[in-house]
C-alpha cells in the first residue's frame, strides 16, 4: 500500500508545487494537497495519512491548532512543518507539538524530500 | 554669555564690527585729545587697540585656530583692555570731563555689543535716572552724576545682560534638548515600527519566494534539461535562497525580546549579521576578515547578533572616505570567558568622547546617518545577558570593541 502525504498551505501554487513535485520524485508515494487546513483536518481525521507537511500562518485553524487536533484524536501520523512563520514566541506552541520537523521558507525541495524519505522511507 | 561656544556667522560678523567700531572710535578720539589737548597724551591708549585689532587679525588669518572658535572670550578680553585702560587715564587725570563724556560713551557702545540688545539703553536712562535723583540729594558735582551714571550703567548693564543671556541660553539648550529628543524618538520609532513590519516579512516574502524556488525545482527534476539551463535555474535557486537568508535573519534581529538562552556557534552568527549589511559593506569596499576558529557560546543568539550588527555598522561608518578599509572579527577565549571583537581601522575615538560613547542618543554621526542609540542598546543588550561590552582604550590605529561573554552558568 502507498504511504500517503497530505500537503496543507494556504497559497494553492505552493501547494500545487510540492504535489507535483513528490509525485514525479517519489512515486511510491500518494500525495494529497489541501489550501483549506478545515478540509486537511478532515481528510486526517477519516483517512490513513503517514505524513502530514503543514505551514503554521493559515485562515481558520494554524498549522498548531491542525497538528493538535489530529494528536487529540488519537490519530497518529509523522509531522513536518514548512513555514516562514517561526518565532520564539511560539517556542511554547511548538514545544506542545511532540515530535516534529521543522523546515525555513524558502525551502529546498530535495532537503524536504530527503527528510521525508526519512520519516517515511 | 557663554564664552567658550562660537557665535553663529551673523553674530559673529555683527561682534567684529562692533568691535572695530569701538576701536575706530577711540582711535578718533584719541587723535582729538592730542591736538587739542597734547598734555594729557598718552602713548599707552594704543595698546588696547592694537589688542584688539590683534585679536580680530588672528581670527580672520587663523580661521581654524583658538582665536576663531573662542572670538567671544577674546573680544571681551580686549574691550575689557580698553575700559580698564580709561578707567586708568581716568583716575590719572583728575576725573576730567571730556573724558568723563568719552567714557560713557565708550562703555555704552562696549556693553551695548556685548549684551547685543536695546534693553541696555533703557537701562542705562533707568541708571542714569537714578543717579540724578541720588545727586541731587547729596549735593554732588555734576561731574560726580557722570560718573555715577557710567558706574550705574556698568554694574546694572551687567548684571541684567548676564542674567539674560543666561535665561536665554537655558531657553536654548531646553529647546535644542527637546528638539534632539523628539528626532531621536522618532528615528527609534522607525526602528520599532521596522520590527514590527519584519514579523510580517516571514510571511509576506517567504510564501513568494517558495513558490518560485518550487518552481525552479520542479523544471530543475526533468532529466532532459541541458546542463546551461541547469545551470541558470541553479544560478536563481541561489539568488532565491539568498533572499531567503536575510529576511530569516532580519527576523531573528528583531525577535530579541521573545529569543531565549540555548549554545550557539559564533561564526554562524557573524554570518547571519554579515548578511544583513552585505549590500553597505560590498559598496564601501570593506574588507572583511574573519576568525579563524569557531567557537560554541550560551545564550541569546538574535541578542548577539544585534550587538554585532550595531558594532559593525559602526565600523562601516568609521571607514568612510578611508583607504585600504579593514573590519577584523576576531573570537579569543582564555579558558572561561569568549571574547568576541570588532577592529576596524577607520578615523578612531577621540580620548574626550570615549567616556560617552555608551551615553544613550551621544553620536558624533551626522543627524541623519546616528541616532546615538545603537551603543547604548547595544550595551544595555550585553549587561542583561551578563555578558560585558566595552572599548578597548589602548588601540590607537582604528576602534576595537570586545564583546565578552562568560560560559554557560551550571
Amino acid at each position: 500500500m502507498k504511504k500517503v502525504i497530505v500537503f496543507v498551505d494556504d497559497e494553492p501554487a505552493i501547494t500545487e508545487a510540492m504535489n507535483h513535485y513528490f509525485s514525479v520524485k517519489f512515486p511510491e508515494c500518494q500525495t494529497k494537497a489541501f489550501v483549506d487546513p478545515v478540509m486537511a483536518l478532515d481528510y486526517c481525521l477519516t483517512q490513513p495519512v503517514d505524513l502530514l507537511v503543514t505551514d503554521i500562518n493559515m485562515p481558520e485553524i494554524n498549522g498548531f491548532q491542525l497538528i493538535k487536533k489530529v494528536r487529540d484524536a488519537g490519530v497518529i501520523m509523522k509531522v513536518i512543518i514548512v513555514s516562514g512563520f517561526y518565532s520564539n514566541e511560539h517556542k511554547e506552541e511548538f514545544s506542545s507539538l511532540g515530535d516534529f520537523s521543522f523546515f525555513t521558507k524558502p525551502v529546498l525541495l530535495k532537503e524536504l524530500f530527503a527528510k521525508i524519505k526519512e520519516k517515511i522511507g | 554669555m557663554d564664552f567658550n561656544k562660537p557665535l553663529d556667522k551673523s553674530n559673529a560678523i555683527w561682534l567684529k564690527s562692533g568691535v572695530l567700531l569701538v576701536c575706530f572710535i577711540y582711535m578718533f578720539y584719541s587723535f582729538f585729545i592730542n591736538k587739542i589737548r597734547p598734555d594729557l597724551y598718552d602713548a599707552g591708549r594704543w595698546i588696547p587697540v592694537s589688542v584688539n585689532l590683534l585679536f580680530i587679525l588672528l581670527c580672520y588669518k587663523f580661521p581654524n585656530s583658538i582665536f576663531h572658535k573662542k572670538y567671544p572670550l577674546f573680544a571681551a578680553l580686549g574691550l575689557g583692555c580698553l575700559i580698564f585702560h580709561y578707567a586708568y587715564l581716568l583716575t590719572v587725570n583728575n576725573h576730567e570731563m571730556n573724558y568723563s563724556a568719552s567714557y560713557v560713551l565708550l562703555c555704552t557702545i562696549c556693553i551695548l555689543i556685548l549684551s547685543h540688545y536695546y534693553q541696555v539703553i533703557i537701562v542705562g536712562i533707568i541708571s542714569y535716572g537714578i543717579s540724578l535723583y541720588i545727586s541731587h540729594h547729596v549735593n554732588w558735582m555734576a561731574q560726580s552724576v557722570y560718573d555715577l551714571w557710567v558706574v550705574s550703567t556698568i554694574i546694572i548693564s551687567a548684571f541684567s545682560t548676564c542674567v539674560k543671556i543666561n535665561l536665554i541660553n537655558k531657553k536654548n539648550k531646553a529647546l535644542n534638548r527637546e528638539k534632539n529628543m523628539r528626532e531621536k524618538l522618532f528615528s527609534s520609532s522607525r526602528f520599532t515600527v521596522l520590527g514590527e513590519l519584519s514579523s510580517g516579512l516571514g510571511h509576506e516574502i517567504n510564501n513568494p519566494l517558495m513558490i518560485i524556488s518550487n518552481y525552479l525545482q520542479i523544471l530543475d527534476i526533468d532529466e532532459e534539461k541541458d546542463e546551461e539551463t541547469k545551470k541558470v535555474i541553479g544560478k536563481i535557486q541561489t539568488q532565491v535562497m539568498r533572499i531567503g537568508n536575510v529576511t530569516k535573519s532580519l527576523k531573528e534581529f528583531v525577535d530579541t525580546e521573545k529569543s531565549v538562552k540555548f549554545d550557539f556557534y559564533l561564526k554562524n552568527t557573524i554570518e547571519k549579521s554579515l548578511t544583513l549589511l552585505d549590500s553597505r559593506i560590498k559598496h564601501s569596499k570593506i574588507k572583511i576578515i574573519l576568525p579563524e576558529k569557531d567557537q560554541k557560546v550560551f545564550g541569546k543568539e538574535p541578542e548577539v547578533c544585534q550587538i554585532l550588527v550595531n558594532l559593525l555598522s559602526n565600523a562601516i561608518d568609521a571607514l568612510e572616505g578611508r583607504a585600504n578599509k579593514q573590519i577584523k572579527i576576531t573570537i579569543k577565549e582564555d579558558g572561561e570567558n569568549v571574547f568576541l571583537s570588532v577592529w576596524d581601522n577607520g578615523v578612531g575615538i577621540i580620548k574626550e568622547n570615549q567616556g560617552k560613547i555608551f551615553t544613550p542618543f551621544f553620536t558624533t554621526k551626522d543627524p541623519n546617518k546616528g541616532t546615538g542609540i545603537g551603543l547604548s542598546v547595544s550595551k544595555q543588550l550585553a549587561l542583561k545577558n551578563d555578558y560585558d561590552l566595552y572599548l578597548d582604550e589602548k588601540i590607537t590605529d582604528g576602534t576595537n570593541f570586545t564583546l565578552s561573554i562568560p560560559p554557560k552558568e551550571n
